[in-house]
């Protein structure tokens, strides 16, 4: 099934009402480019030559002229913080990877060439530690098992647009999460692992265990689980309204048919609202290399063992306590792992494609 | 809606389907709402009462751990106290600040882009989705030094500039609104003799309040809620989140209860925004479906 | 209605504009300045002893000189106390250069820093002059100890002094010991204070650590580590929890492993590592597998070799200490490892868990000596509801250290000073009031004022200096008591020194809080403890080879 077929267009009755149906239009809009992505900008890209060929031909009127100076004074500014705060720092960050900073007699720093030796050291830093490679096999696992969110994301979801029972209720619930801090409610929760359940298992089972984020054996999974548990907000938000796009009249055939509501979630749902869920995946790829994991707010500056570590982790509380003379080493760890998210993102990008078009011949 | 078969085999395995999601997501809830009312009710003990009973609510209400809180909660810059009021002052600027800039200049540029069609713009555009799909990781140092070399760092206006990064998600969903609207009403207001700025400001953007509005609500509890940023970018003006990530490690804090009571006493302006706008937050992406 | 809406917007918009001169935060500026007196600032480090006892010491001076002119036209003097946290380390060394504070009392103080900045203000002939104007006849230069004198002295000239010293180390419930019989008593048998078994008879103590029954303060005290571990399980036995510490600071449990170290080595080992001289002669070569240790020779130690001294067999042994520690189990399982549990937090646990029925007596505490004064807010609340729990009222004790090995039993007992505290004058002091900086500074080192910071906050001062027996007995809380012993019955170990290594890393590797930083498996490893519960397999000799490892990479030449 085509994505295109899902997503109706009302015509363009403008009046306030209306506004929420382009804004999920554009959210579809948003998938469908993240999808198509560079070819999409490629035909863009074409396109505007083309039409500017055009635009070129014909004699600039007085309004053409007004248009043209209102648009440049409008774009300065976003063209300019474009330029400065993308453009400009991500040469930074790259140039910054293969320098290194010394200070001179008058404890001013300095920049010098390093050639590639800010990479040199991360290889040996990752070879002789354990650290780091804790923090990758870590990375992964954090990911990976953060995948068990998105199923459970799409089931609530759906029982979220089927109206099903409290589902206003559940919606804000899950929602909540998104909107309160999340340094606050690791610390509440941290609290409750730590005080209540220990509290707890002290008073009604006469047992002094240690909290479970302290415990060795159940804090790397105590994470996990928070990890999961407080991550469906804006990803229910975004699944049930691409559910709530699907047509009525297929909903209705399939009605028709006797289908219950497993097999209409598997065989209707899933598939319709595939090229969303893709998107979540694909854009989650950076995530491996950014989640911190949480750790920054349950232990402060100095997480207790080498073997919690997360890559995202390392890189902010290394950052956040570093000066100058280390951001040439930190840029060299963005820009590896840049490198490495970039192409994983597209591979997951085309396994991805491979696998819905299967599941559309299906 | 359309209901399912109320009877028969299907009717039976909806019941167990959705009865089974729906133990799943109260589970849910009572993992989330655990922390929160525990702690609520944990924040009106008496230090004394919670040494004997860390489980349940304590009969005897105190406010103390509130005063406390209060007291304890604070952020020394040089020789300058920064105390709840003012970190909450300072959250409330650095927040709408950055949300309001970040907002205008994302729908502008926005419209600007849908509604000019220079090939700037799609070259503009074209840059946007490029972005959106590569992930960048780990320029934070980077940023450190350009904001620093062009005299952001460390400023309440410059954290506004900063954070009004108008190339992300809520620029294709302005582009593709005033796609569809941008025509008729502009052309019917420019026949009208009404310059770019006229229908900018007084027809194209009262059009998108609402999208505006949400962009920016939920941009102001994204930076009310992000104590990271501040914590490196806004050394000198530290903001009620960041004041709370000391507190939550402050070796000077006296009780657990008064942590506690510090995470209640950041989270509530949050929750009560949200229970007041929480259509607004919410509403217009869910409800925003094409179904009739 | 669009339109208002824009313009709702727009005002917000200015508002916030606004905003950018509002909303600074405050200096607090302080209390109303009496201009008829002289005026006296004194910036004090805000931590664990907060700041009764320069409160104490500001209004006794204030009171002593109000008709003192020490200014022409005007009389007696107005002192405002600064306390901040920012006041130490390298934040002290900053913000001394724009403070407005004449007078700093400070811990770890980069005092050569300071003095190479030029920030600090000559005050050799107050700390030469004999404190006749008090009624005494020695000088602070008198009743300072060599290693200080040694320190401070610049050339022939003064820019700071000593300040407190504080040791760190266990904290018991003599309460508790008492009621339960922890002591041990002659016979292999537990006692209770008296010397007393549970069933009456009078053995009476051990004679302790030390081996000398006539140095009553380690009486009935576990002499070795075994003795000690025995006493633990006995505790334990007894459904008590022998040990908490804090989760959050896990360096609260290396402090044990600092003193027990310092008190292996004994003194003149100890301060190699500080004045970076010395022969020392228990360098571990290498320990096998099942724990047998062979010994290099003995080595005189430059800053070539400096890098050895990560062999010292006390780190070992006090490294086997906390593994024996992690591997009993004996500690408080819920609290010890816990993110949540500040020093505080532990604190509290100790002092209420033997109050309360439901909670599990505590015998001990990991903690350095301030830690009484830092729990003042804890002990209040406590008395405000149980009877006899104010901070006068309990009895708890500083607890000395057991010998790791049975042929050290009856060495004196050896500590170091952590802290590196010290009092230092500005440099942007007013000539006008020099007189008067040098004044207070003087006042607060006589006799009196000594022994009051003893009795305000429990803890010695680094001089030399004697309690009378009322000041001991009606003064001190029955922890200051202890405290006070240890400082009488011990060798004091003072890290610091003028050596060009040690200045170099006074700050860091050799700060007295830090000294345990280990590489293990290529990681920067800090805590003893957390390392042994996170590896189910490591002992203390994988501990002791990554501070070797540290060394050789921090210190040994490239």
């Amino acid at each position: 099934m085509a994505k295109k077929g899902v997503r109706t267009k009302r015509g363009i009755k403008a009046d306030n009402e209306e506004r929420p149906n382009a804004i999920t239009a554009a959210g579809a809009k948003v998938k469908g480019f993240l999808k198509d992505g560079i070819y999409g900008c490629k035909v863009a890209v074409h396109n505007a030559f083309s039409r500017n060929k055009k635009a070129k031909a014909t004699s600039m009127s007085s309004k053409a002229k007004k248009d043209m100076i209102f648009y440049v004074l409008m774009m300065a500014y976003p063209v300019l913080y474009f330029l400065l705060f993308y453009v400009a720092v991500n040469i930074n960050s790259l140039s910054l990877a293969f320098k290194n900073y010394d200070i001179d007699a008058s404890g001013r720093h300095y920049a010098i060439w390093a050639g590639f030796n800010n990479f040199k050291n991360i290889f040996n830093e990752y070879t002789s530690s354990t650290l780091l490679k804790n923090a990758l096999a870590n990375s992964f696992i954090v990911y990976l098992v953060g995948l068990l969110a998105v199923p459970l994301g799409l089931l609530f979801s759906f029982y979220i647009v089927k109206k099903a029972f409290g589902h206003e209720f559940f919606k804000v619930m899950l929602f909540l999460p998104s909107i309160l801090s999340s340094l606050i409610l690791v610390i509440m929760f941290k609290y409750v692992v730590e005080r209540l359940y220990p509290a707890i298992m002290q008073e009604y089972f006469g047992r002094e265990v240690q909290g479970l984020l302290a415990d060795p054996n159940t804090r790397f999974g105590t994470l996990l689980f928070y990890n999961i548990v407080f991550s469906f907000g804006t990803s229910v938000l975004i699944y049930s309204s691409a559910m709530d796009r699907i047509p009525d009249p297929i909903l209705e055939s399939a009605r028709i048919e006797g289908v219950s509501g497993i097999q209409e979630f598997w065989y209707i749902t899933l598939p319709l609202i595939f090229p969303t869920i893709s998107t979540f995946l694909i854009v989650g790829v950076a995530g491996i290399f950014t989640n911190q994991f949480n750790l920054f707010s349950v232990y402060g500056a100095a997480p207790p063992s080498p073997n919690m570590y997360t890559l995202g982790y390392y890189l902010f509380a290394e950052t956040a306590y570093a000066n100058e003379l280390s951001y040439p080493r930190l840029s060299a760890f963005g820009i590896l792992f840049t490198a490495v998210a970039v192409p994983l993102t597209f591979c997951v990008r085309f396994l991805l494609e491979k696998f819905s078009t299967k599941g559309a011949e299906f | 809606m359309v209901r399912y078969k109320e009877k028969g085999r299907s009717g039976v395995s909806n019941k167990i389907f959705f009865g089974f999601l729906f133990t799943v997501l109260t589970l849910y809830v009572i993992c989330l709402l655990i922390p929160l009312v525990w702690g609520l009710y944990t924040s009106f003990k008496s230090p004394n009462d919670w040494m004997i009973n860390e489980v349940w609510p304590s009969l005897n209400i105190t406010f103390e751990n509130y005063v406390s809180a209060f007291s304890s909660m604070y952020v020394q810059v040089g020789q300058t106290y920064f105390y709840t009021h003012h970190l909450l002052m300072n959250s409330f600027f650095y927040a709408l600040g950055s949300a309001i800039v970040g907002g205008f200049v994302t729908c502008i540029t926005a419209y600007m882009v849908a509604k000019f069609n220079y090939k700037f713009s799609k070259i503009v555009y074209a840059v946007v989705v490029i972005t959106m799909t590569i992930p960048i990781i780990g320029n934070l140092p980077s940023m450190i030094e350009i904001t620093t070399k062009i005299g952001l760092f460390d400023k309440m206006w410059g954290m506004w500039i900063v954070n009004g990064a108008w190339y992300g998600m809520f620029f294709l969903v302005f582009h593709a609104t005033f796609r569809s609207v941008a025509g008729d009403y502009a052309e019917a207001a420019s026949v009208d003799g009404a310059s770019n700025f006229v229908v900018l400001f007084e027809i194209m953007i009262p059009l998108v309040k609402n999208t505006l509005a949400m962009a920016i609500l939920l941009g102001f509890i994204g930076y009310w809620n992000d104590y990271q940023t501040p914590m490196i970018f806004l050394q000198s003006r530290p903001t009620i989140a960041f004041g709370m990530y000391l507190l939550s490690t402050d070796p000077r804090v006296p009780f657990e209860t008064v942590r506690i009571t510090g995470g209640m006493l950041t989270i509530l302006p949050i929750l009560i925004i949200f229970l007041f706008a929480k259509n607004k937050v919410m509403g217009n992406l869910t409800l925003g479906g094409i179904k009739g | 209605m669009n339109k208002k809406i824009i313009s709702v917007i727009l005002c917000l918009a200015i508002g916030v504009a606004s905003g950018l001169v509002g909303c600074g935060g405050v200096t607090p500026s302080s209390e109303v300045v009496d201009s008829t007196k002289s005026q006296l600032h004194i910036g004090v480090f805000d931590a664990g002893f907060g700041t009764r006892f320069i409160e104490s010491a500001a209004a006794k001076f204030s009171e002593r000189f109000k008709d003192y002119s020490f200014e022409p036209g005007k009389t007696g003097v107005q002192i405002h106390i600064d306390p901040k946290r920012s006041y130490s380390g390298s934040n002290l060394t900053s913000a001394i250069k724009s403070g407005n504070n004449e007078i700093y009392f400070s811990e770890t103080v980069d005092y050569y820093a300071m003095l190479s900045q030029n920030s600090l203000a000559d005050i050799t002939d107050a700390v030469t002059t004999p404190l006749s104007e008090f009624g005494e006849s020695k000088s602070i230069e008198d009743k300072m100890y060599d290693q200080g004198v040694n320190y401070f002295k610049s050339g022939d000239k003064y820019y700071g002094i000593p300040f407190y010293e504080s040791y760190t180390g266990i904290v018991y419930d003599a309460e508790l010991f008492d009621d339960n019989y922890f002591y041990l008593g002659n016979g292999g048998e537990y006692v209770n204070f008296s010397g007393e078994t549970i069933d009456g008879r009078n053995v009476g103590l051990t004679a302790g650590p030390d081996g000398n029954s006539d140095t009553a303060f380690d009486n009935g005290f576990p002499a070795t580590y075994d003795e000690f571990f025995e006493l633990a399980t006995y505790i334990n036995d007894c459904s008590m929890t022998p040990f908490i510490w804090t989760g959050q600071f896990p360096y609260y449990a290396n402090w044990v492993g600092t003193t027990l170290w310092t008190d292996y080595e004994g003194e003149d080992n100890m301060y190699i590592n500080f004045n970076v001289e010395g022969t020392a002669t228990d360098l571990i070569q290498s320990i096998d597998g099942s724990g047998n240790i062979t010994y290099m020779p003995e080595t005189a130690i430059t800053e070539d070799n400096y890098y050895l001294l990560g062999r010292q067999a006390g780190r070992y042994y006090a490294a086997k200490f906390l593994e024996r520690v992690v591997r009993s189990g004996f500690y408080n399982a819920a609290y010890s490892f816990s993110p949540s549990t500040s020093q505080l937090v532990a604190q509290q646990q100790f002092l209420y868990s033997n109050r309360l029925n439901n909670k599990t007596p505590i015998a001990m505490l990991f903690e350095g000596t301030w830690w009484e004064n830092e729990a003042s807010g804890t002990f209040r609340e406590m008395a405000s509801k149980y009877a006899n729990s104010s901070k006068t009222d309990r009895k708890l004790g500083f607890m000395p250290l057991p010998k790791a090995t049975s042929d050290k039993v009856g060495q004196k007992q050896s500590v170091l000073a952590i802290g590196e505290a010290a009092v230092v004058v500005s440099a942007t002091t007013k000539a006008s009031i020099m007189g008067l900086v040098k004044k207070f500074i003087q006042f607060v080192r006589t006799d009196e004022m000594l022994a009051d910071f003893t009795a305000i906050t429990s803890v010695p001062l680094s001089y030399d200096y004697e309690l009378s027996e009322d000041q001991y007995n009606n003064q001190l809380t029955y922890f200051g008591r202890t405290v006070w012993d240890t400082k009488r019955n011990s060798n004091v170990v003072y890290p610091i020194s003028i050596a060009p290594l040690y200045l170099r890393n006074q700050g860091q590797k050799l700060n007295s809080g830090v000294l345990w930083d280990a590489i293990i498996s290529g990681n920067a490893v800090k805590y003893m403890t957390s390392y042994y519960r996170d590896n189910p397999a490591a002992t203390a000799k994988d501990y002791f080879e990554g501070v070797v490892r540290d060394y050789e990479s921090t210190f040994r030449a490239a």
